[in-house]
């Protein structure tokens, strides 16, 4: 085995990293897709010839290691006698690829002359691939409604093209040239990947090159297992609430996580959580790993690219057929259940090191979508937008408003001019709702609205399961004000919802409201200058004030009247106690 | 007579450069900055190093200036006041909405420049289509203009929703609040950008407003102690997006100037690939605490239509610089896994590196690269003598903690180091589809030639230039910029022979609008005006830079052409194109003036130095062992024949380190041009 210094692994490390954000641009760049290139729907990575992470560049964290099981998957079905050279291999088979069969993982293998060194992986979202529903299904119930599977076929095999496979995706798509395109962009990222993995082990030789990726992925592992030893040991249990199945709607569905932290390792167990429903909100294992890593990585590991070895200090238990570990033919479609889940295990967290942790977030994505025909061009338009939530307030600070939920930090939201240049929508109005964030000693962060108005007929798509269950405060401080969706406000069609995908007629409004953050603490110690300053910037109003954090504020001098306020606090510290 | 003075103000150093073109020599000084008021450390360097006469005869005062960009990071500009469309008063705050650091929850944005209270809706509202579904109303102004005087506000930003597409309200805001009496700087968003994006133009506008002030006051000060001291020509400051503007411009169009720091070099190095047809070239700036780059292609920065400072939007040209934390004053640490890694903190000059023996402990890249020889005898231009036995006793723990010896820790340092300055030359190059291979490296600063040879081999470069004044480069380019203006308006439409009419139209407006901004006293040779569509496959949002055939100003191209050339440049960056109907998104417009005489800097001689020439023992890299360099003066290599490696090539503000692979001599322009030998 070559001797590898610890410079050349850094100097192999940083290469890597590179080339898998080379990866992402090409990708970004080339894509049709609005949802690749403004809301990152994708993930990528490379890996050795183990399948093992080297380095990845996804677009969403909720992608982070997403494609380390497809890849073991796909390995182990394909068998290593049947990759070659050239090939590019699709997947999409939820259960294996961990998430739903609109994200494509394609992979190839990267070959040293003649020797198999590693693996690229890149998913991405396709628009259509004959779903039941156009652009996205809420209310699926098995597989066979989610459209055309790829289970590990090769799109290109030795390097050519395989035509009837890419008839086959014209064939069975609504959008056959977007889903081609998108392809193409995929694979010409693929390509970028394997070539610059090349040049690196051509410079460095095979062998160096795989001790110094074992070396790094040690390194990893080192990383992760100083920062879990240095957290307190325990087991805590928590459980939150998905809005309903997306076909059974009046029933919540419960998802509980024991975390336990012994010595340098750490184990999320999700026994205990429903077991598999009838809509498309179960969660193949793969993603539940994925979104365990990811709040893993947030606590441990949170300023270093992930890698393989991060992440052997974890270990996650789902039992199979219960809700966090799909099995054939369950519906996976909607997933958000895998948006809900990392709060789950944070809140279990926060049990034993409250110092350490945020109270919850406005806890989901607020996506919205709108679908129609231009009455300008009598063109098709989709435009999308995600919004920001109230993060929750924690031990040093107030929680930030308007910010994208942990498992899309990368994402963006669209402007206002842009969607309005795009869509015919006319948006009412942009903005922070006050008091939506849960009273504190530190603060949840502020919620948004955004308001549209539709000015043709068209469909709208609104994905939304957490509106049913607040966003939770810590250590006494109160629950922030949950998100909801209000279709057609202040008519009789009013509904005030979270996911929705129906036709509405020009003049129709849709709110899209996202939740604020819990508050940290009790809001009777909060400094009342700090309040003022709240109701002064109109975070907070004058009522809330007085009633959460019994502080008394003239509304027209902007003063704290602090007599008033000590004698509120006192009673109102007395009624708690 | 078109002799210039360039004064380009760092965090650390004034650098100050007077190019007299009488008999095209050059002088070079290098001041400390005077954080509290650089105007006045400028205007003193002025006037001790540049004599009475030749200030008087000058033609050209250039500045390069950060204090624009300081009064964002120490947030000591106006207090402004916000006015927008009733419903988006949040837009500034709730941003993009993304977060920075993944991992981090609880990672928090900088907050906005103006609190939410001095954020003020009024009703009125635009449409995308131009056309005013609300009228203003003018009362909600008056009244905002009260509410924010009461907040002591000095400075107003306008920006309404849609305003690019009809700024009618903007205007009308602008005189009802002169009309209430406000007499401090009011900025509107279609005057300080053409382009949509709501948040993006109303950052812009906002930081116009916060900055104004202050970059006046001080740009007045400059100006009215250069005329008392007799000087009678044109003064001009570098802008973001290459280029100069004058004074009078830059007091309207502030923001323009935000990022003027790192982009003279690259004017300086752009201009000297055009005067000497280098081709494609990479530049390279190593200072003390960042490592900048630049690609230069066909003599032309890269230009990107959108800034960012501190998190915050500017939407205005902007060079196209990477700048990452990794420098001479970089420190080296192990980290709690065991593995090296260099920078981002830097030592700053003080304390500094460890071997300047202020008070250092930590080693840094100047440390390792110092104990490896590549400093020769380290005698430095600012008479700082370096210390040897405070590298070895910096670079000692860390060597002690790796099993290392001293010496292959301090080739660690160099080559971590010089990895991560070569992964944002990828970045620029490989990442956007071009191959560095087939061009020439440009270092300069004080750490570039030290680290060039490293780094073009880490790259598979093989030819390196290293320009004359390479230690002072930047205050250098800031002699050669034109005088530049550009704006920009959005108008998406699909491309069409009647829409590049329309776009004529446009270009038209745009150019009137340039020639109404204040650029008197620039006695421009040729004006050129340069035309340029933003061009996008409909449905996607990245949209590419295409310049059009145009004749003066205006397109002569047919959309078949512009639809060729939109094609070329997309398959060149990505590799294949699309079948899909092609839009215009924006429309762009530049007026380019040259600015009169001629600033040929190259042949420029070389200063001596009092160094030593003594050969030294140093590290070669490729060899991977000591060996005797010899040390030679750049002054004296003049003309010179091509000699071989190893070398150490010694001047007053840089040092350049030749390994023994390399083949260097110096071109009939001044420039000292090293070979790699191919392996």
């Amino acid at each position: 085995m070559a001797d590898v210094d610890s410079i050349t692994v850094e100097v192999i490390h940083n290469y890597l990293l590179s080339a898998a954000r080379e990866m992402n641009r090409n990708l970004m760049r080339t894509a049709y897709s609005t949802l690749i290139y403004e809301v990152h729907d994708f993930g990528l990575g490379l890996y050795d010839r183990e399948c093992r992470l080297l380095a990845e560049a996804p677009g969403l964290a909720v992608f982070t290691r997403s494609n380390d099981y497809g890849l073991n998957k796909m390995v182990e079905f394909l068998g290593y006698d049947n990759i070659h050279p050239g090939d590019v291999i699709l997947l999409n088979y939820p259960y294996w690829s961990s998430t739903h069969t609109l994200d494509v993982m394609a992979a190839s293998p990267i070959f040293h002359k003649d020797e198999l060194v590693g693996f690229t992986a890149v998913k991405e979202h396709w628009l259509d691939l004959g779903q039941k529903d156009p652009g996205y299904c809420l209310d699926t119930i098995d597989l066979a409604q989610e459209g055309l599977v790829f289970p590990c076929s090769k799109i290109y095999s030795k390097g050519i093209l395989n035509k009837e496979l890419e008839q086959l995706i014209r064939f069975n798509s609504r959008m056959p040239d977007r889903v081609i395109g998108d392809m193409n962009a995929q694979i010409s990222a693929c390509r970028t990947g394997e070539r610059r993995v090349q040049e690196l082990v051509e410079k460095f030789g095979v062998e160096t090159y795989a001790e110094a990726v074992k070396k790094m992925l040690d390194h990893g592992e080192r990383l992760a297992r100083k920062r879990l030893a240095e957290l307190p040991d325990g087991t805590w249990t928590a459980e939150d609430y998905v809005d309903d199945d997306g076909v059974v709607r009046d029933r919540k569905m419960r998802l509980q996580a024991t975390v336990t932290i012994a010595g340098d390792e750490m184990t999320i167990d999700w026994t205990g959580s429903d077991d598999k429903c009838k809509g498309p909100m179960n969660v193949p294992i793969g993603t539940t790993e994925g979104v365990c890593a990811l709040v893993f990585k947030s606590i441990t590991t949170p300023d270093t690219p992930a890698n393989e070895g991060n992440f052997r200090p974890l270990k996650v238990i789902a039992p199979e057929g219960c809700i966090m570990n799909a099995q054939p033919p369950s519906p996976t479609f909607t997933l958000w259940t895998a948006l809900i889940a990392p709060e789950v295990v944070t809140k279990a967290l926060a049990k034993g090191m409250p110092d350490s942790i945020p109270a919850c977030s406005g806890g989901d994505i607020f996506s919205l979508m709108g679908i129609g025909t231009h009455p300008d061009t009598g063109k098709l338009w989709i435009e999308s937008t995600n919004e920001g939530i109230g993060f929750g307030g924690h031990s040093a600070d107030d929680g930030e408003s308007g910010i994208m939920h942990m498992t899309e930090p990368g994402c963006r939201n669209n402007p206002v001019e842009v969607l309005e240049t795009k869509a015919p929508w006319l948006i009412e109005n942009y903005g922070l709702r006050a008091d939506s964030g849960g009273a504190g000693k530190h603060r949840g962060g502020l919620g948004i609205t955004r308001t549209y108005r539709f000015l043709s007929d068209a469909s709208a798509l609104t994905l939304v399961k957490k509106t049913k269950t607040s966003p939770w405060g810590m250590a006494d401080g109160e629950d922030g004000q949950a998100g909801a969706v209000v279709v057609r406000p202040g008519t009789e069609r009013e509904q005030v919802t979270g996911a929705i995908y129906e036709e509405v007629s020009a003049g129709d409004v849709i709110i899209n409201r996202s939740g604020g953050g819990g508050g940290w603490g009790n809001p009777l110690e909060r400094d009342p200058s700090l309040v003022l300053d709240d109701v002064r910037n109109e975070f907070v109003s004058v009522a809330a004030a007085r009633e959460k954090y019994g502080v008394i504020i003239d509304p027209e001098t902007m003063a704290i009247d602090n007599m008033a306020t000590d004698k509120l606090r006192t009673s109102m510290s007395s009624a708690l106690n | 007579m078109s002799s210039r003075i360039g004064v380009d103000i760092g965090g650390t150093f004034t650098d100050l450069i007077f190019f007299n073109e009488d008999d095209g020599s050059v002088l070079v000084d290098k001041v400390p900055t005077t954080p509290a008021a650089p105007e006045i450390g400028c205007v003193d360097a002025i006037n001790s190093a540049v004599a009475p006469d030749l200030l008087r005869s000058s033609s050209y005062f250039l500045h390069g200036t950060t204090v624009g960009l300081n009064a964002l990071l120490e947030r000591k500009g106006s207090v402004v006041g916000f006015l927008t469309t009733s419903g988006f008063r949040d837009v500034l705050e709730i941003r993009k909405g993304s977060r920075e650091e993944w991992y981090n929850v609880f990672w928090v944005p900088d907050a906005p420049l103006v609190p939410r209270r001095r954020r003020i809706e009024v009703r009125e509202r635009m449409l995308s289509s131009g056309e005013a579904l609300e009228p203003l109303i003018a009362e909600d102004v008056i009244d905002a203009v009260k509410a924010l005087r009461e907040q002591g506000v000095t400075a107003i930003a306008v920006s309404f929703l849609n305003a690019y597409m009809n700024p009618a309200h903007e205007i009308e805001a602008e005189k009802l609040i002169r009309e209430a009496g406000f007499d401090g700087a009011v900025s509107l968003s279609h005057r300080v950008s053409g382009e949509y994006r709501d948040y993006e133009r109303s950052s812009t506008t906002v930081i116009d407003a916060y900055v104004r002030g202050r970059l006046s006051n001080y740009m007045e000060h400059i100006e009215s102690r250069l005329r008392a001291g007799g000087f009678d020509g044109t003064c001009l400051i570098t802008r973001s997006g290459s280029g100069s503007m004058t004074f009078t411009e830059a007091a309207e169009r502030p923001f323009e100037t935000i990022m003027s720091g790192p982009v003279a070099g690259v004017e300086g190095a752009a201009e000297l690939a055009r005067t000497l047809g280098l081709g494609d070239i990479i530049s390279a700036d190593v200072g003390g605490t960042s490592f900048d780059t630049a690609l230069i292609r066909d003599g032309r920065p890269q230009l990107l239509y959108e800034g960012s400072v501190l998190g915050m939007p500017l939407q205005t040209p902007w060079v196209d610089v990477r700048s990452i934390g990794a420098g001479g004053g970089s420190i080296a640490y192990v980290d709690v896994g065991g593995l090296l890694q260099v920078g981002p903190q830097s030592a700053g000059a003080e304390p500094g590196p460890a071997c300047y023996g202020r008070g250092g402990a930590h080693a840094t890249v100047t440390d390792a690269a110092f104990y490896l020889g590549m400093l020769a005898s380290g005698n430095l231009a600012s008479g700082i003598r370096l210390d040897r036995g405070k590298s070895e006793a910096a670079l000692k723990p860390l060597a002690d903690r790796l099993g290392y010896d001293l010496t292959q820790t301090a080739e660690g340092i160099i080559t971590i180091a010089v990895a991560a300055m070569a992964n944002a030359i990828r970045e620029i190059t490989v990442e956007q589809g071009f191959d560095p291979r087939e061009m020439k490296l440009l270092p300069f600063g004080g750490a570039g030639p030290m680290l060039a040879t490293e780094l073009a081999r880490e790259l598979d470069m093989r030819e390196i230039i290293i320009p004359p004044c390479a230690g002072n480069f930047s205050a250098l380019g800031l002699l050669t910029s034109d005088l530049l203006q550009s704006a920009a308006l959005t108008r998406p439409m699909p491309l069409n022979d009647e829409s590049l009419s329309q776009a004529n139209d446009i270009l038209e407006g745009l150019f009137k609008d340039l020639k109404s901004r204040g650029s008197a006293g620039v006695n421009g040779t040729d004006t050129q005006l340069e035309v340029a569509l933003d061009l996008r496959y409909t449905g996607q949002e990245h949209s590419i830079n295409v310049q059009p055939d145009a004749d003066d100003g205006m397109i002569t191209a047919a959309a078949d052409d512009v639809q060729n050339r939109f094609e070329a440049t997309y398959r060149e960056a990505y590799g294949g194109i699309l079948d899909t109907l092609i839009e215009i998104v924006s429309v762009r417009a530049s007026v380019r003036r040259p600015l009169s005489g001629s600033m040929d800097f190259t042949g420029t001689e070389s200063i001596a130095t009092s160094g030593s020439t003594d050969s030294v023992r140093a590290y070669s890299f490729i060899h991977r062992e000591y060996s005797e360099f010899p040390v030679m003066e750049r002054s004296q290599l003049s003309g010179d024949k091509q000699r071989k490696g190893p070398a150490i090539i010694i001047e007053p503000t840089t040092t350049t380190y030749v390994d023994a692979d390399c083949r260097y001599t110096v071109d009939a322009g001044g420039c000292l041009r090293i070979n790699l030998e191919e392996t």
